[in-house]
């Protein structure tokens, strides 16, 4: 457990003697705490997924409670978190985005809008009375000009960093060793052409929730998914729901083969 | 004289084959009495773009610092060139912004787009944009300019002939304006580069 801060934590406004603001630090905790939220750049599309935990048995699913938002019609945005912070976010997204479009007449290229999201984030973390956002934002968008796909993920800290690969809340760092796995970076594969596409991310991501998803411990949970790809327009999307369900069974069954063969690895 | 005409001015722009040349002319006048001959109001935002801006003298000053400050911070940030139509939308709202006391200018921009096609441009002192394939005028004498063009411009020519024609057009439509003349100035814009050449003409 990290030190109690002891008096150094009280406001963003204060370093700790060691360098580090505390009250960032928290907000930080607040998004491990959340449902996980994972992004990957496929080939021809990005990809997210957000788990999100039914906290209530009355809760009317599918509907409300939205984590994945589109900011733009090539960008799109998903939040895990304080829910309530992230919609701040999202909202902030939407007017840079058209205030961008209205001043230069073409659309936000992805850079700037993360970096727009960034420095929107950052600002809470060192004015006055106001507190860090809790929530972690994931950027999935293309550019037109360039025709080229990213994926950003802007933290409570104001941090932002293009990834082939991200994830957000609480299962980050399993997460993380799983997307490793796939073929998502051209440096560690044979050039673009072996890199998945955005079907194959669907499926593989539902089942890197799946895998972290532990039933004795979790809540239930309802899983969230849009792609902005080649075979949506280049226009941010949510993936079909039935696409998710097939997604859902596929990772299912993969579990349940790879549990097998672990099985009979045991027995021999 | 309304405002627009206080200073003097006559800015024409027209496309070719892969180039685009824009001209200006060169007084400065205060009402009547003519100040300086040699007062720029072309000016070049990058290798592939150019704007012209005819109307009150401090505001063609100003509106080309902004305008080059807007550009360097766009290249800065983004990190990439800004595209003619990238500008003239941003000089759009430049513009708008000052809907109830606005700069009085009214601009022309010529540029090469990324895939080195001719881009022609002009808006009104508010920012209403008006796109046009053959040729933008803007001044005191634009009836003249209007004229001219119509009368002399035909497509794809190449960069000499351009030059010719809108050195012509330019020339024969300041003769009729008192506002306007004292020479003028000739830019050519093309993938390779830019080529500026000075006009001989009528000083009076």
């Amino acid at each position: 457990m990290a030190s109690s801060g002891s008096g150094y934590d009280l406001s963003s406004a204060t370093f700790s003697p060691d360098g580090r603001i505390f009250q960032v630090e928290y907000a930080a905790k607040a998004v491990e705490n959340a449902g996980t939220a994972l992004g990957l750049k496929c080939r021809d599309g990005v990809v997210m997924a957000v788990e999100k935990p039914l906290q209530n048995k009355m809760l009317v699913a599918k509907t409300t409670g939205r984590r994945i938002h589109t900011v733009d019609e090539h960008s799109g945005v998903a939040i895990t978190g304080f829910v309530s912070d992230g919609r701040q976010i999202i909202n902030r997204a939407r007017e840079e985005a058209s205030n961008y479009e209205e001043t230069y007449g073409t659309k936000i290229p992805p850079k700037t809008l993360a970096q727009r999201l960034s420095t929107y984030v950052h600002y809470f973390t060192l004015h006055g009375a106001l507190r860090p956002f809790g929530a972690s934002t994931l950027v999935a968008s293309y550019d037109p000009a360039t025709k080229s796909h990213s994926l950003h993920m802007v933290e409570p800290s104001g941090i932002s960093y293009e990834y082939y690969g991200a994830a957000a809340g609480r299962g980050r760092q399993p997460a993380r060793t799983e997307m490793e796995k796939l073929a998502i970076n051209p440096k560690h594969n044979e050039g673009e052409a072996e890199l998945i596409t955005c079907e194959e991310g669907v499926k593989q991501l539902a089942k890197i929730i799946y895998t972290l998803y532990d039933e004795s411990k979790d809540k239930p949970f309802e899983l969230e998914m849009s792609w902005l790809c080649e075979g949506s327009g280049w226009k941010h999307a949510g993936v079909p729901r039935d696409t998710i369900a097939a997604a859902v069974e596929w990772a299912k069954q993969q579990i349940e083969d790879e549990s097998d063969d672990e099985d009979e690895e045991m027995e021999e | 004289m309304s405002i627009l005409e206080y200073n003097g001015a006559a800015i024409i722009a027209m496309a070719g084959k892969d180039c685009v040349a824009i001209a200006s002319d060169n007084r400065l006048g205060i009402s009547y009495q003519t100040v300086a001959m040699d007062f720029k109001k072309v000016f070049k935002m990058n290798d592939r773009l150019m704007v012209g801006l005819a109307g009150l003298a401090t505001d063609v000053q100003t509106l080309d610092q902004l305008l080059r400050f807007r550009m360097n911070l766009y290249e800065l940030r983004e990190e990439r060139e800004m595209t003619p139509e990238v500008f003239t939308n941003l000089m759009s709202n430049m513009l708008y912004e000052k809907r109830f006391g606005p700069y009085f200018c009214e601009p022309v921009i010529a540029g090469l787009d990324p895939k080195g096609k001719p881009f022609l441009g002009t808006m009104d002192l508010i920012g209403a944009q008006a796109m046009a394939k053959d040729f933008c005028v803007a001044g005191t004498c634009d009836g003249n300019m209007y004229g001219m063009c119509e009368t002399l411009w035909k497509p794809d020519m190449e960069k000499e002939e351009l030059f010719e024609t809108l050195a012509q057009a330019l020339l024969a439509s300041v003769d009729r304006d008192a506002l306007s003349g004292w020479g003028g100035v000739v830019h050519i814009i093309t993938k390779e580069g830019i080529t500026s050449r000075e006009l001989k003409g009528r000083q009076d």
